[in-house]
């Protein structure tokens, strides 16, 4: 009942800072160099016609009435405004790109939750020993290779010389298969699991290179948590009380070792969609990342407060969710509500 | 411990105290071996004129007959598609990369750092829900997307690219400020350097900054290497330093066109981001177990 | 409680993980399109923002329009003159102003609707309204579009206009009851929004493909239409994906393992040659009715200086422009050589770096040239025009010139260009005409009328030249029109020199000959680069 509570004070107050953010962007959108609207437009065209697009885009009233529209379209009809790239709606351009992001994003996630509990514990179980010695050199790798090298380097391995994946690109979906917009989820959905499988086969790629550095990060933070608490008086009670290792690792050692992993991990998953840009760019992976790139790189005022709102909801949720995870696994610790 | 205070009591606190830090920075090689790499690469940027064998290639130079020769004694990386060495061209581009981080940190790390012991010592005030709410709007965004929006909103360039990265960097230093402060006020110190009536300005700057100095330095130190990340893939998509000027991002970028054959384009590059970054990265975890060990 | 959820969801994440390794390794990498297929797929640099035809412009729209809109009249595969289309015959009143078009009566729509005068009438109606696309070419042009019965249809010009066939192969004809049927309120007055936001993702053409999935700035999906009223060839693709690809790494990957069977679009010469060394991977020439071009700003110092601007021209590397592009012809003055009205026997400028030293010894800017620094801007991402700015400015440089050199977002350049004092002196563009005839071409890059627009750096406001060129639009005989388009072209190349003519513009598509013939592998290219894009044309193998 407290959690719930105090769940939904977070939430709501969430919904505040987002709503300045998007009043924060909105206003600077306004200033922006350039006339996004002509040139936007095709060579030659009137300026009535720029002024008309300029009149159903509300760009011709003052700022706080545009915002007020705006957030009205939201609300009543979760309308985002208009996209002057792709002269769709914002709202729908999101929807059609960002369930493909999620998709990329949860695999991701999965991998780094995955194989940084394997490695961290193998490496603090092993402390010291030539397989700690080397998951700790990846480690450090992990972390100061920039994603888009890792991407390069696999896509000269995997792809270039052992033929192995696709360079880029997703299969093509059946139009009648679409209902979610996620690939993968998509073909499942439809039953069609050869199509499932060449999913898997075309993002394999892009998830190994967005994961990489959470990965070796997430064992970091796993191993020094784990050899901190295989240190702890506990452990070596539990040990003199002949608690067999097995048991000893998975259940005393595993479980505290995973509160700060679990806070470290909603960290990185919350940022594994802002990192994805150059991923999705490379492997031409036509996802929310890449739109957010071209909307940003071409100044479409409402494809740009539309994504910036997207990230700061995926980021607010994320948070809550690790929130509400860290209370569960650690009862002692309550929510995080203020500060 | 002990013993060893007793023995240096004679000479100076702050000179014994350093020297007590870096002798337990100095017990770990790799952290002396990051150290070693980051003077040397700042050595290299700061000479990056003098080293690098062709230093007019970072400008507005073309030699069509000898582009995309491989590496050879001449050409230590290589050429590009302009016949440019590519070895100057990563020297002078590490250059840019260094400044960058230096000129973000320059810029977020003091605005960040004083709203934080702001907040931190007027924690509960009207004064600290405005600033960690402002912060909060700034921390939701990932820092990549909001300095992207940042630079194509005021312009593009180097100076807009590091403003851009340093407007999504600022709220970390608060948030660890803050912290910090928060933990400090309670403590008894300054709890009774307020009841002698002391400035609530001096109390901030005479007694919290010095106490925050050493974790801000080394957040500093692990912050350089992301920050380059950051901006190394803001020039991937053209945000930062203009062409013909090189900037690692971009080299490596424009270099993927080329892919597989002329190899040494992209990876020569990438392997110079992931040195500096590593090598910041070794000095900021030996400066972390130092203070680790101070507090224990 | 606990214990269950984390096993549990330690066993989903294990079954995703093996699900995906083992995928991954099993998968084969399997071409997407299997010889015998008869799926076309085709990358292209950029494709069409809309496919709504009376809003869109240019090669790449068109490349998609061709195929699912028809037009009154084409251009012919030989000099690209217009050829009766959907209209059968036509006939024009003395003085140039009254154009009456016969249509054909079989033609329908790809839903069955007739194709009549009133969509006709309707079409150029919309695209006047709309004041998009090619809408400038006839907004102070047709006065009144008429139905004179269902089968005929005529146009009221305001003023004499010779090129008014070739200008009307841009005009895509779409179905008036289809649109009407599904108009809703708009910004347009009593026409609503001219189903403009039907047209977002539906299609209304009389052509024989019709746009099955469109994405913007990523695909585009065609497919046969099943009741098209001619004939397509059963070798014709049945489905035809283009998608939008810029990356030379990932287009390489994708031609050489099957994924794409085409790449249309300018490659970077590097890429091309790696490509075509594949077996049964060619290439061949498209001459694109466009070229390559410096635009020079007349307006601004230094570049407003005409010995300034012949110094650029003699210090611009022609040969190795030519191949950052792979090998393309020699641009021969402002007009494509093989776009009709193209003047022959026009002088040259060649990369002369003494001459250039000469021409700035004469200019006004001879002693302070120092004081007078040159913008060179190019437009971000635009393909390897970078690359070219970079060549023009290093020589530059090296003849005294102090060089900025820009990469400019696309936003930011339109902004620019909308003054004098902000646009650049020296930019690059590739320019294709709008419709195939000089004046076009001419029109659109120095008439006065169209200065503060992109296609403009040159603020030429000349208006001797604005005499001549009206003078030569407002000719009906094609000879004397010729005549006047020659008189302009060496106006602008000996007097003038508004730009620097790098080369003309030749597209080297890289195709899979294992695939399909076209016309490139019938040695039987169309002048104008869209018709060659003609899927029903294409026969799979």
């Amino acid at each position: 009942m407290k959690i719930l509570k105090k769940t939904l004070r977070r939430v709501l107050h969430t919904l505040l800072v987002l709503l300045a953010l998007s009043f924060l962007i909105f206003s600077f959108i306004r200033i922006i160099p350039g006339d996004p609207v002509r040139s936007s437009m095709g060579p030659m065209v009137p300026e009535e016609t720029i002024q008309k697009i300029r009149s159903e885009l509300n760009f011709d009233k003052p700022l706080p009435v545009q915002y007020f529209y705006w957030i009205k379209g939201i609300v009543t009809a979760g309308d985002f405004g208009m996209s002057l790239f792709t002269h769709r709606s914002v709202g729908e351009d999101i929807a059609r790109y960002l369930p493909r992001s999620l998709e990329l994003c949860l695999y991701s996630a999965l991998l780094i939750l995955m194989m940084g509990v394997l490695l961290g514990t193998i490496s603090a179980v092993f402390k010291n020993s030539w397989i700690d010695n080397v998951i700790r050199v990846f480690t450090y790798f992990g972390v100061v290779t920039p994603p888009y090298a890792f991407a390069i380097f696999f896509m000269l391995l995997f792809s270039y010389s052992l033929r192995l994946f696709p360079i880029g690109g997703v299969p093509v979906m059946p139009a009648e298969y679409v209902r979610t917009g996620a690939l993968g989820l998509d073909a499942l959905l439809a039953g069609d699991f050869a199509l499932y499988g060449k999913v898997m086969h075309s993002m394999f790629l892009p998830v190994l290179s967005l994961s990489i550095g959470g990965i070796a990060y997430q064992t970091r933070i796993h191993r020094s948590a784990m050899v901190e608490n295989i240190n702890a008086d506990y452990i070596a009670f539990a040990r003199v009380a002949g608690v067999g290792n097995g048991k000893l690792i998975f259940k005393h050692l595993m479980k505290p070792s995973f509160i700060p992993t679990f806070t470290v991990y909603g960290l990185q998953v919350a940022s594994l969609l802002g990192n994805a840009f150059i991923i999705e760019v490379l492997f031409r992976y036509q996802g929310f990342s890449q739109y957010s790139l071209s909307v940003i790189m071409n100044k479409d005022p409402y494809g740009i407060v539309g994504v910036t709102l997207i990230f700061g909801i995926i980021f607010a949720v994320v948070n809550v969710l690790i929130d509400m995870g860290v209370s569960v696994l650690d009862p002692r610790i309550g929510l995080r509500g203020e500060a | 411990m002990e013993m060893q205070q007793t023995l240096s009591a004679t000479t100076n606190p702050r000179v014994e105290a350093f020297k007590k830090d870096w002798y337990k920075f100095s017990r770990n090689p790799m952290s002396l071996l990051g150290l070693a790499v980051v003077i040397l690469v700042i050595f290299c940027a700061i000479f990056a004129d003098v080293i690098a064998p062709f230093p007019e290639d970072a400008g507005l130079a073309v030699y069509m007959e000898r582009a995309f020769e491989g590496p050879s004694g001449q050409h230590l990386a290589g050429t590009d598609q302009f016949g440019r060495d590519v070895f100057s061209r990563m020297l002078i581009g590490l250059r840019y990369s260094l400044g960058i981080g230096l000129l973000v940190l320059a810029l977020s790390v003091p605005f960040g750092v004083i709203l934080g012991l702001l907040a931190g010592y007027f924690k509960g005030t009207w004064l600290d829900i405005l600033i960690m709410r402002f912060t909060e709007i700034f921390m939701s965004i990932p820092p990549l997307i909001l300095a992207m929006v940042v630079c194509t909103i005021f312009g593009n360039g180097y100076l807009f690219a590091s403003i851009g990265i340093a407007v999504a960097w600022w709220p970390w230093y608060t948030r660890l400020t803050y912290n910090m402060v928060t933990s400090l006020s309670n403590e008894l110190f300054i709890v009774y350097t307020e009841l002698s009536g002391v400035k609530v300005m001096r109390i901030i700057l005479r007694e919290m900054l010095p106490n925050i100095t050493s974790s801000v330095i080394t957040k500093m130190s692990l912050d350089m290497g992301s920050i380059i990340i950051t901006a190394s893939s803001m020039s991937f998509v053209g945000l930062g330093v203009q062409p013909p000027t090189p900037s690692l991002g971009s080299m490596v970028s424009e270099g993927v066109a080329y892919l597989p054959e002329f190899w040494w384009l992209t990876i020569m590059p990438a392997l110079m981001v992931v040195l500096i970054v590593m090598s910041f990265n070794l000095l900021g975890d030996g400066l972390t177990d130092v203070l680790a060990m101070e507090e224990k | 409680m606990k214990t269950s959820t984390n096993k549990l969801m330690a066993l989903i994440a294990a079954t995703t993980v093996l699900a995906m390794v083992l995928t991954a390794c099993g998968g084969a990498p399997a071409a997407a399109s299997p010889s015998g297929s008869k799926n076309l797929n085709i990358s292209c640099t950029t494709t069409p923002e809309t496919m709504d035809p009376h809003r869109g412009s240019g090669e790449n729209d068109l490349m998609i329009f061709v195929n699912v809109y028809e037009t009154l009249v084409r251009p012919n595969d030989t000099d690209s003159g217009a050829e009766a289309f959907l209209a059968k015959d036509w006939t024009v009143s003395d003085d140039g102003l009254s154009w009456q078009f016969n249509l054909r009566d079989d033609v329908t729509f790809s839903d069955g609707t007739p194709l009549t005068a009133k969509d006709v009438k309707y079409s150029m109606d919309r695209l006047i309204g709309l004041g998009e696309g090619y809408a400038f070419i006839f907004t102070d042009l047709v006065k009144e579009t008429s139905v004179v019965d269902d089968y005929t249809v005529a146009f009221e010009l305001s003023k004499p206009f010779g090129p008014f066939l070739n200008a009307l192969t841009t005009v895509c004809i779409v179905n008036s009851t289809l649109l009407e049927a599904n108009t809703v309120d708009g910004n347009y007055g009593e026409n609503g929004d001219y189903g403009t936001g039907f047209l977002l993702t539906n299609t209304a053409g009389s052509g024989p493909y019709v746009i099955s999935e469109f994405l913007v700035h990523d695909s585009i999906n065609l497919a046969k239409s099943a009741g098209y009223w001619g004939t397509v060839p059963e070798a014709a693709p049945d489905a035809v994906r283009v998608i939008e690809l810029q990356d030379a790494a990932t287009t390489k990957m994708m031609l050489t393992s099957g994924e794409l069977d085409m790449v249309h679009g300018h490659q970077e010469r590097t890429t091309l040659e790696s490509l075509i060394a594949n077996e049964g991977i060619e290439t061949g020439d498209l001459p694109e009715l466009g070229l390559n071009y410096f635009m020079i700003n007349t307006k601004k110092a230094p570049t407003d200086d005409v010995h300034i601007r012949r110094a650029i021209s003699y210090a611009t590397n022609y040969e190795e422009m030519s191949k950052i592009y792979g090998d393309m012809p020699e641009a021969i003055g402002p007009v494509p050589t093989t776009l009709w009205g193209h003047a022959a026997g026009l002088n040259r400028y060649t990369y002369d770096i003494d001459k250039a030293k000469a021409e700035i010894a004469q200019s006004a800017y001879a002693d302070n040239l120092a004081n007078y620094p040159l913008e060179i801007a190019y437009i971000q991402g635009n393909g390897d025009t970078g690359k070219l700015a970079m060549l023009l400015s290093s020589d530059l440089q090296a003849v005294g010139f102090t060089i900025t050199l820009n990469e400019v977002p696309w936003v930011l350049f339109c902004n620019n260009e909308a003054e004098v004092a902000t646009s650049p002196n020296i930019t690059n563009a590739f320019a294709v005409t709008n419709y195939p005839e000089a004046g076009s071409i001419l029109e659109f890059k120095y008439a006065s009328w169209t200065v503060g627009n992109w296609n403009q750096n040159e603020w030429l406001q000349d208006e001797k030249f604005d005499n001549l060129l009206n003078a030569a639009l407002e000719t009906i005989d094609d000879q004397e029109r010729l005549d006047k388009y020659a008189e302009l072209q060496t106006y602008l190349v000996d007097e003038v020199v508004p730009s620097v003519y790098t080369f003309n513009s030749v597209i080297k598509p890289i195709y899979n000959s294992a695939r399909f013939d076209w016309r490139l592998s019938d040695g039987n290219p169309h002048p104008s680069t869209q018709y060659n894009y003609y899927y029903a044309d294409f026969r799979m193998k």
